[in-house]
């Protein structure tokens, strides 16, 4: 080893250094001082109150901008959904993370060879723009698709209406959707946050399949604030929430109806319901027809009302209308004449769910999910007698038959009449947001009005009331993707030839990778919005920099709070130097000025808003207070108190919750206006008006010793972006979790590598054993949507390429009609 | 005044906020190297995350427990390490510290680290935390909890939050058994 | 013009290690152990040192001179190497550290808890007390003492004697004292004394026969006299490491310990410490003690340089390689490499050892026999 001068220099450096340090540390400790107080010592140091975006719960947090920088993170206390956890004090490391996407970019090798050009704003959009043209000229505006998660999720119907297509698809047929369906056909609801347990005040909280410490801090901190709350979670895996005080029971995958079923079983056979509330509230008296259908008046009179459901009413000892209905009999069954004088057996619903559920009597149940006899009984009864209250679930789409889990969880709570109660699983109050665009009759035309009071005439609606593709197909979906990837591939029903990938990856979050990957190819144009080089940006023909939600302005309906509030996301700070990057509102608006000008001006759009500063001065603007004075005239307020208040808190509850509310004082929104334990929607549907158990169809049952449950699931970690940030190296888990007896069964030991192969897809991937008791003998877990990257544009090290992505595994089964996914899949296991 | 912590195991959901926002807020200067902590082949932060996956799988977050009999105090030959008169906290007087490494050996909690640049030692409570504490206000890892599992403030006042919560549970201290008597409380139930 | 080129070489020599020190101190890289090869080489030789100066009282205090007053020619050279060996394994410590040019701290802040502060007291008031030594011999030199100097040796050397013992206790139980790491807590002392007195000796027998190569008689007793010293102090070693091993067996160091005794590091363990290091060179030492051969106690000698160090090593790098969680079960373990900067900076001081050695020897008259002449204590 040679002396070289600068290693002379270095050490009479790091001499003077160390002699210097103490001098250099006092100017880095005043700058410290000052982030810590936060106070106004210098404007460049200030908290800025918003809500997060690095996951879709959005709490509500405030940021640290230090010299021109976001510095740190803290909750808003009193926000009815404050933060924080690890994605969001990683934001820090995103605003200028060196693998952000920081200028438009257009394809020149082929899709999936990642190998770009910078291009200037303009050039981007006006290619997009004419290639749109010719697109839509041969196959329609409906020919266009856009798919998303939660960003920018509140202006997709604008986007609709924007490029006339009817094909605006998110992400929540990996999510929700299942729940969602059951959630609209028990309880007459709509998505996750419309119904949840009242954590705060609830004694004993079941989770099923639901972890509560995935997203949403905000009902993390509303349930541990709550000392006396019990809390049992049964997962195949033990959830970040078992490391406390709860009860973990262990489960064999997709079978959580049988269970539920099992529950339901024990406490209407030991008489742990509550009648009153059934018999009120429900349609379980309903004299269920042995067709399945419902007796009406209609039925038994001729021209009688197909809407009066009728019941056996024990003080009368007839059939009454139920809405008339002194005292209905829960439990009747015995013959009654129809009007053509046809005698048929009627039941109540109840006895028809009564018969379902005994189906799954406790040692049934305990062959089918694993669960003991003993615990389920216990299970029951502590759910009955604590006035328990199931979680109404949110990530579903797992097994294939999760639509019923969710209906069979929504009927346990209705069983014992917590429904609406402190406590009990309550409807959210709505703050009701103004809708970004609702269609209007006004003089007999109608229009498509925009919050801003843009006005769109019929005549441009373009495609937009066409069939969507996945409605088409599936009923009652909110929305399926995979029906998008057909109309791509197979043309079916109709082609689908450019889609819009807005803040979503569908490679990281949709079933069967390779299908995802194969519709990428086949389209004529695929444009990917988003901040960081997702996998999806590889196949690309325009790559768009967005904002992310430290650059932008925004009001929002609060999410995961019973009460009615909204926030307010206030800018944090500018996108760092030479980040070229803009609103994809911006880029939607100024992509179809360019190619169908007149809907771009239909709906408000000026070209000088082509200059980006008139935009966020001027259309922003406008925006921001067609959304306020919209909430202030709904909500009869003062719009200058509203706004302060907006402003200084971050948040504004427009109204607290009232309990007692639905279905006691308001009909509900299913056909009969009570809750639907025997659910005629699923009835009109042609499903099962009543939830029962099957084995999972969406994939191959593992049954050889090396075949295994690969089952997926979300912690307080997950989210696309965030775990590509630094912190992630260390705090990300990217290994499989397998149970120890499995491991000592196949001669595995913690920290081997394994490879897996799709039972079904046939796929094969390495990666790293984790040997632990969080899972159940015959399964194996892993986090979903953050690693196995294949991006071309990370670099080669990058530690997010470790471990898989679960969905290269899973097929794309979905439920039909319901319309949701199912990302379980089944493995064979090898060691290397 | 005897300034503690207290960790409620009985509530933590492992979401990582206090881990990653102490890394970030005190010591932002290393939050990109590669290898911001290669002693403990963590992040560079004073929250370290040890899982037991065996048995009933538990957690606990190491972090400095400011001892009242402190090894890395007594071991120190400069004092730089030394029990804060005010706080009751154990703080380093970087200006006395010749580097010897003597208190991260010393630590039984492995709660020291080397910090990759000035090669001294970091621990609990960080830079940023400091100015914070001797504001009046919570550390970082207490404000950003969203599960109202930590707490800080003066153990010698019995009418701090921690002192009430300590009063009411059935709490342990790590280690219990070497006589250093940390102040920091682990809520058990 | 031997002593000449001798003396440039040196210097050489010196400026080499100084410079691979500083090398390898700008590239020093972090480990997952606190300390690694660094305190094991300042450790090794600042004991090695203080057992030099235990030796060296054989004579210095309690006066047992040699049939024919050979520990009186060798007095002057003895001490010589326990300075040397110092400043080596100051040199060694000054590039552990993070700040070496803050080393004045710990005089001024002095902690007295705190092991490592009384450790660099010590040593440091020992090497104060080794030049007095030396400049006293040197200026001193003929056995003819008139009753006043001759009291004066005597402190001299009892303070030595003292100041050394204290020293290496006090470094052995800066180990000792910490509970962090159950391998080292407990009574270090007695077994770092042993060790320390076996690499003194071991390092004279190297250093002082090969600078008296060709005087036949001395060389004879010198073997006699280091391979006597050897002879009773191995077993003495072994002794202490027994129980040492034993005790461990029965705690919570048993952690650690065991790599060494039945795991990782076992057949080292077995084979170059306890083979190698202890039966072989008693035996050879046994040899030189009863044949007055030198080939043997020099052969015994590197043997006990080597796997003391080697032993040392284990005992400093390996109970710091595993540790107890404050969670039940759970062990935080760590793994150990040498890199290149701390092989250098070991490197950089080896050869400034000797180097230091042989400038002294042709600056001063440290020989059997010489005086000094010039600027008080030089040739």
């Amino acid at each position: 080893m040679k002396l070289k001068r600068r290693d002379f220099i270095k050490a009479a450096g790091l001499t003077a250094l160390t002699i210097s340090l103490p001098a250099s540390k006092v100017i880095v400790d005043s700058i410290r001082r000052e982030e810590a107080e936060g106070a106004s010592l210098a404007p460049e140091v200030r908290w800025v109150k918003t809500f997060c975006g690095m996951c879709g719960a959005l709490c509500g947090i405030e940021v640290l901008v230090s010299y021109g920088r976001p510095a740190g993170v803290r909750p808003i206390l009193g926000h009815p959904q404050p933060g924080l956890c690890g994605r969001s004090s990683s934001l820090r490391w995103l605003w200028d993370s060196p693998l952000r996407l920081k200028k438009p970019m257009k394809r020149v090798g082929e899709r999936g060879e990642a190998r770009f050009v910078e291009v200037d704003w303009d050039t981007a959009l006006n290619e997009i723009a004419s290639k749109l043209r010719s697109i839509v000229e041969k196959y329609g505006y409906k020919a266009i698709a856009i798919t998303h998660h939660d960003v920018w999720s509140y202006y997709m119907p604008l986007f609709s209406y924007l490029l006339g297509t009817p094909n605006v698809i998110s992400h929540v047929s990996m999510c929700h959707v299942n729940g969602t369906v059951a959630r609209g056909h028990v309880l007459g609801a709509g998505g996750p946050p419309t119904v949840d347990p009242d954590y705060e005040n609830a004694s004993y909280l079941l989770l099923i399949g639901r972890t509560l410490s995935t997203a949403s801090m905000g009902v993390v901190n509303r349930a541990t604030s709550n000392e006396k709350l019990r809390i049992v979670v049964v997962d195949p895996r033990m959830p970040e929430v078992g490391f406390g005080n709860v009860e973990w029971v262990p489960i064999i995958p997709g079978t959580d109806a049988a269970f539920v079923l099992s529950l339901i079983h024990v406490i209407i056979e030991e008489g742990l319901y509550d009648a009153e509330f059934l018999k009120r509230y429900t349609n379980a008296p309903f004299l269920i027809k042995p067709d399945e259908s419902p007796l009406t008046e209609a039925d038994i009179i001729e021209g009688g009302d197909t809407r009066k459901y009728l019941v056996w009413d024990l003080k009368v000892k007839g059939l009454v209308d139920h809405k008339a209905a002194a005292d209905p009999d829960l439990l009747y069954t015995g013959k009654v004449k129809l009007k053509d004088d046809r005698e048929i057996d009627v039941k109540t619903a109840f006895i028809l769910l009564k018969e379902r559920a005994s189906k799954y009597k406790p040692e049934e149940a305990e062959k089918i999910t694993g669960v003991d006899a003993r615990t389920i009984r216990r299970i029951a009864r502590e759910f009955a007698l604590y006035r328990g209250v199931a979680d109404d679930t949110w990530y579903v789409s797992k097994n294939g038959n999760d639509y019923d889990n969710v209906r069979a969880i929504l009927i346990l709570n209705t069983l014992i009449g917590n429904i609406d109660k402190p406590g009990g699983l309550c409807y959210a109050e709505s703050a009701r947001f103004p809708s970004i665009i609702t269609v209007r009759t006004i003089e007999g035309k109608r229009y498509a009005e925009t919050v801003y009071d843009a006005r769109m005439p019929e005549e441009l609606f373009g495609d937009v009331g066409a069939p969507r593709v996945d409605r088409v197909k599936y009923r009652l979906t909110p929305s399926t993707f995979d029906a998008i990837l057909d109309a791509i591939i197979k043309e079916d029903p109709y082609p689908i030839k450019a889609l819009f990938v807005i803040g979503t990856s569908p490679i990281m979050r949709d079933m069967n990778t390779s299908k995802v990957i194969e519709a990428y190819k086949k389209l004529d144009l695929l444009v990917v919005i988003d901040v960081l080089p997702q996998e999806d940006v590889d196949y690309a023909d325009y790559v768009l920099p967005d904002t992310i939600f430290l650059e932008r302005e925004e009001i929002a309906s609060t999410k995961w709070t019973l009460h009615a509030s909204v926030q307010v996301q206030n800018r944090v700070i500018d996108p760092p130097e030479g980040y070229d990057v803009r609103d994809a509102l911006w880029v939607m608006f100024e992509i179809v000025r360019r190619a169908f000008p007149e809907r771009a001006v239909a709906l408000g759009w000026s070209s000088e808003y082509a200059n980006y500063k008139k935009y966020e001065e001027e259309f922003l603007h406008k925006l921001d207070e067609g959304i306020i004075s919209k909430l202030v005239a709904t909500w009869k307020l003062d719009k200058e108190a509203f706004t302060r208040e907006l402003n200084e808190k971050g948040y504004y509850i427009l109204k607290r919750k009232e309990y007692y509310v639905r279905p006691y004082k308001t009909a509900l929104g299913t056909p009969s206006g009570k809750i639907e334990i025997y659910s005629l929607t699923a009835l009109a549907n042609k499903l099962d008006p009543l939830p029962d158990y099957s084995p999972p169809p969406a994939y191959t049952l593992p049954k050889a010793p090396n075949e295994f449950y690969l089952v997926n699931g979300k912690g307080p970690l997950t989210s696309v972006h965030a775990s590509l940030m630094e912190p992630m190296k260390y705090v990300g888990d990217r290994s499989i979790w397998m149970n120890p007896r499995d491991a000592e069964r196949l001669g595995i030991r913690d920290g081997d590598l394994i490879e897996l192969e799709g039972i079904d897809t046939r796929a094969k991937a390495v990666a790293r054993v984790k040997v632990t008791n969080r899972v159940r003998e015959g399964v194996l877990f892993v986090y979903s949507q953050m690693w196995g990257r294949r991006s071309k544009l990370l670099p080669q090290n990058h530690f997010a390429r470790e471990g898989i992505n679960p969905h290269w595994f899973s097929k794309d089964y979905v439920i039909p009609i319901v319309g949701g996914g199912a990302s379980n899949s089944s493995v064979r296991v090898r060691k290397l | 005044m005897r300034l503690a912590y207290l960790w409620d195991s009985t509530k933590c959901i492992a979401c990582m906020a206090c881990v990653v926002s102490c890394a970030g807020s005190n010591y932002s200067e290393i939050m990109r190297f590669e290898e911001p902590n290669p002693m403990r082949k963590w992040l560079g932060g004073n929250i370290r995350v040890v899982i037991r996956e065996v048995g009933r799988p538990e957690l606990r977050l190491v972090s400095c427990f400011h001892c009242d009999k402190p090894p890395c105090v007594l071991v120190c030959p400069t004092r730089a390490s030394h029990i804060d008169r005010d706080t009751g906290l154990v703080l380093l007087d970087e200006t006395k510290c010749i580097g010897c490494k003597a208190c991260i050996v010393a630590c039984p909690y492995g709660a020291r680290w080397l910090h990759p640049t000035t090669l001294l030692p970091e621990k609990c409570p960080g830079p940023v935390c400091i100015d914070i504490i001797r504001g009046g206000r919570k550390p970082i890892c207490v404000s950003v909890c969203p599960a109202n599992a930590r707490d800080f403030g003066d153990i010698d006042d019995p009418n701090s939050s921690i002192s009430i919560k300590i009063s009411k549970s059935k709490s342990e201290r790590p280690l219990e058994s070497l006589g250093t008597e940390p102040k920091y409380f682990i809520v058990k139930g | 013009m031997k002593r000449l080129t001798l003396e440039i070489l040196s210097i050489l020599a010196i400026i080499i290690g100084l410079i691979l020190i500083v090398i390898g101190f700008t590239r020093k890289a972090i480990h997952e152990v606190s300390w690694g090869s660094l305190v094991v080489g300042y450790t090794i030789f600042a004991i090695m040192a203080s057992g030099s100066s235990i030796v060296n009282s054989i004579y210095a205090l309690f006066g047992y001179r040699g049939p024919k007053m050979e520990l009186v020619n060798i007095a002057k050279l003895g001490v010589l190497f326990s300075i040397a060996t110092l400043i080596s394994a100051f040199l060694m410590i000054f590039a552990e550290v993070s700040r070496p040019l803050d080393f004045w701290k710990i005089y001024v802040y002095f902690n007295a808890n705190s092991r490592i502060a009384w450790m660099t007291l010590l040593y440091t008031i020992l090497l104060i007390f080794l030049i007095v030594e030396l400049v006293f011999f040197t200026r001193v030199g003929s056995i003819e003492l008139v009753r006043p100097l001759k009291w004066i040796e005597l402190v001299i050397a009892a303070l030595v004697l003292i100041t050394t013992i204290l020293a290496t206790s006090n470094l052995a139980q800066i180990y000792g004292s910490i509970i962090a790491i159950p391998g080292w807590y407990g009574l270090l002392a007695p077994y770092f004394i042993a060790i320390a007195i076996l690499l003194g000796a071991s390092g004279q027998a190297l250093f002082i026969m090969l600078t008296l190569r060709g005087k036949t008689e001395l060389i004879q007793f010198l073997s006699r006299y280091y391979g006597f010293i050897l002879a009773l102090m191995l077993p003495i070693l072994a002794f202490f490491l027994l129980w040492n091993i034993v005790t461990a067996r029965y705690s919570i160091a048993w952690l650690t310990y065991s790599e060494i005794v039945t795991g990782v590091y076992s057949l080292g363990f077995w084979v170059v410490v306890v083979v190698l290091g202890i039966i072989a060179p008693f035996i050879l030492a046994l040899y030189s003690f009863t044949t007055g051969k030198y080939l043997p106690v020099i052969l015994a000698s590197i043997l006990v340089l080597i796997t003391s160090s080697y032993n040392m090593y284990l005992q400093i790098i390996v109970h710091q390689l595993k540790a107890l969680e404050p969670l039940a079960g759970i062990i935080r373990e760590a793994s150990y490499t040498i890199t290149g900067s701390e092989i250098l900076i070991i490197l950089g001081s080896i050869i400034i050892w000797p180097a230091l050695y042989v400038l002294a020897i042709q600056l001063l008259p440290l020989m059997p026999g010489e005086k000094p002449s010039r600027l008080y204590i030089f040739k």
